[in-house]
């Protein structure tokens, strides 16, 4: 696997991935701030959603057991999975027990996460992705660059390249043209599908639901059309009260695109019900951990609280320049960079809380106000104390700080550290620390001296 | 142990030693849940309604309940429809011109056959231009979904403020329990995943007509 750094190197290379996120991050950013001033209590509003997210997790067992008991008394069937592969497991023996040869999916990060189409892919299962730019990517065997517009790095023409491989190139790259196109390709798979697999916005505990919140109707369609409904959900994205609902209604999709509520936002309690029309006659629940209880009571608990609306990606200037791709996992920018080392042990993860300037801006962006520069630091922190083996640089920075708590010391070595810096060559300093920085050139006196206070003599 | 007490024993473990506090940026205790302040004016929840569905791309008509036939023909002429299901609990009187064929609503497979689902809604929302609408009416889950027009009639005295008039007391609306499906459908199914370029019906409808009756 790459590292962070080649990564970036190729992402900062690639001159039509600088054009499409930048028009992206930008049109999102300035959207986010125009939907903001459609409520007069924006501020009050991210404040009482911070401590509702945090109530809501430390009562969690209680929440998740409600929601749990509510779906149950409606004849869903739930499943507690500890991980993604007992996610897996038990979705794919309720597709086999359908008889399922095709399944339609509406877009979930959980889903992702556990490399669900993978497994059912080795079943024979054909798991088609239907949101859009899901869809795209699917085909064009890639991963989403963004957690709400997932082939955000590929242009018309990209695009219309892709699609043309099932139309067999007739298709011009007109937006409108390769929407009709999906449109017709995906409602037959629709149609044919024996189960739909969806994600989850927010369970909400008190009815016992679950809403799905989506702009193109594909997760209506998922969970109307199929005879069966499965949903995933990351254990954390629960509320305890439709009152919250509201609360996060007025957020995330302000958040996420400027807009003031999606196109459609459809709560889910049960299967068809008698006197009913329509809808699935059967309904799961997959309440997924996969290393979420891990975070539960660290200092970076509050990561749990993410209602993935994107808004810290689009402001986020490491994300900016390297894209979604950049960080090398499902999860992007400074959410990504805290949540992917803390769900995945792999060494690869544990570069990632270096991608960020540690300016602040995600945490200004974030509907639900986590402090993400505190937990990127936090994480650095952790990463730097476990480091075991013998550290030069740990015991250089030892000596620096012992010596710069003494004025004398601190006096004695500036001088000392000017005068060499005139004298040492720049190409002594390490070239990776040279890469995109200038060194500092000393100006001769320090400020101390140049300012006539203590040690100038007068 | 079941799954599911394994499951919950794990969190009730973890979250035994609370999470240390965030020194920086402390959490500031909050009184319940804020309502949301609009910046719109209300006043009127009709032409409220009007503004923020148009903004939404939706097609707004006004009218009496006698005005609902002149609608569907506007809508059908528009459209060029050949075939339409209808909820059949419309509270209002339509009857579809010779010409177009009346598919009979009893699966989604009629709706994917019909040119144009007319519905009626339960509750419309001021603030956000949106119609509410639900499982247990005869329009189901598809009736306004798998037609590539939708035409939904709403009777004002059904129009709330916001969301906060149908989130809040949701018990209160619907007494025997929710029905498996609540959905709240503003303008017409859009997507902007091909650079950012807004496109409509991508998988709902492309067109959304709404009958404002008083």
């Amino acid at each position: 696997m790459s590292t962070l750094r080649e990564r970036a190197r190729i992402a900062v290379a690639n001159d039509e991935l600088q054009v499409a996120l930048e028009r992206a991050t930008d049109r999102f950013a300035t959207q986010k701030v125009a939907g903001a001033s459609t409520v007069a209590n924006y501020e009050e509003l991210r404040e009482a959603a911070r401590w509702v997210r945090a109530g809501v997790l430390a009562r969690l067992p209680d929440v998740l057991g409600e929601l749990a008991d509510k779906l149950e008394s409606r004849g869903v069937h739930v499943h507690w999975a500890s991980d993604g592969a007992d996610a897996n497991a038990y979705i794919l023996d309720v597709a086999q027990q359908c008889g399922a040869k095709v399944v339609v999916k509406s877009k979930s990060m959980a889903s992702e996460e556990i490399h669900l189409n993978d497994t059912l892919g080795a079943a024979g299962i054909e798991a088609v992705e239907t949101d859009l730019g899901e869809w795209i990517i699917q085909l064009a065997r890639e991963t989403p660059s963004h957690i709400i517009l997932p082939a955000i790095h590929k242009t018309r023409k990209d695009i219309a390249a892709v699609l043309n491989q099932v139309a067999g190139g007739d298709l011009s790259d007109v937006p409108a043209e390769l929407c009709a196109f999906a449109r017709q390709q995906l409602r037959a798979k629709f149609m044919q599908a024996e189960v739909g697999i969806s994600g989850v916005n927010f369970g909400v505990a008190e009815t016992g639901s679950v809403v799905i919140i989506t702009n193109e109707g594909n997760g209506r369609l998922v969970t109307s059309v199929p005879r069966t409904h499965i949903a995933v959900m990351g254990m954390e994205r629960v509320l305890q009260t439709w009152e919250q609902f509201e609360l996060m209604l007025a957020l995330l999709p302000r958040a996420a695109t400027g807009q003031q509520i999606t196109t459609y936002v459809n709560a889910l309690s049960g299967p068809r019900r008698p006197g009913e029309v329509d809808g699935p006659d059967e309904m799961h629940l997959v309440i997924l951990d996969n290393g979420r209880s891990d975070i539960l009571g660290t200092e970076f608990q509050e990561i749990l609280h993410c209602i993935r609306c994107g808004a810290c990606l689009n402001v986020c200037p490491v994300y900016r320049q390297i894209g979604g791709h950049g960080y090398g996992a499902v999860y992007s920018g400074p959410v990504g960079a805290v949540l992917t080392p803390l769900l995945s042990a792999a060494e690869e993860a544990g570069e990632l809380q270096n991608a960020s300037t540690l300016c602040g801006a995600c945490w200004q962006a974030c509907p639900v106000k986590i402090p993400l520069q505190d937990l990127l630091l936090g994480l650095r922190r952790k990463k730097a104390e476990e480091a075991t083996s013998f550290s030069g640089e740990r015991l250089a920075w030892q000596a620096w700080g012992t010596a710069w708590s003494k004025p004398g010391a601190y006096r004695a070595t500036t001088g000392v550290a000017g005068a060499a810096a005139k004298v040492v060559p720049e190409s002594w300093v390490p070239v990776r620390w040279r890469e995109g920085r200038m060194a500092p050139r000393p100006r001769g006196t320090s400020f101390r001296h140049w300012m006539g206070g203590e040690g100038s003599g007068t | 142990m079941t799954g599911r007490e394994a499951f919950l024993d794990r969190l009730r473990t973890r979250l035994a030693v609370p999470a240390p506090e965030n020194l920086p940026h402390p959490l500031v205790p909050v009184e319940g849940v804020p309502a949301v302040a609009y910046n719109l004016d209300l006043d009127d929840p009709v032409a409220a309604f009007e503004r923020a569905a148009t903004a939404a791309g939706a097609t707004v008509r006004r009218g009496g309940l006698a005005d609902a036939g002149d609608i569907v023909a506007e809508v059908l002429a528009t459209v060029g429809a050949r075939t339409a299901v209808v909820a059949g609990d419309l509270d209002v009187d339509i009857t579809l011109p010779a010409g177009v064929e009346a598919l009979p609503f009893d699966s989604p497979v009629q709706c994917e056959r019909a040119d144009l689902g007319i519905t009626g809604a339960a509750y419309g929302i001021a603030a956000t231009g949106s119609l509410v609408l639900h499982a247990g009416a005869a329009g189901g889950r598809t009736a306004s979904l798998l037609p590539p027009v939708h035409l939904a009639f709403l009777r004002t005295e059904r129009l709330l403020r916001d969301a906060g008039e149908l989130f809040r007391r949701l018990g209160e609306r619907f007494p025997g329990g929710l029905p498996s499906q609540l959905v709240l459908v503003t303008g017409p199914s859009r997507s902007a995943d091909i650079e950012l370029e807004v496109t409509v019906g991508v998988h709902g409808p492309r067109q959304l007509w709404i009958g404002v009756l008083t």
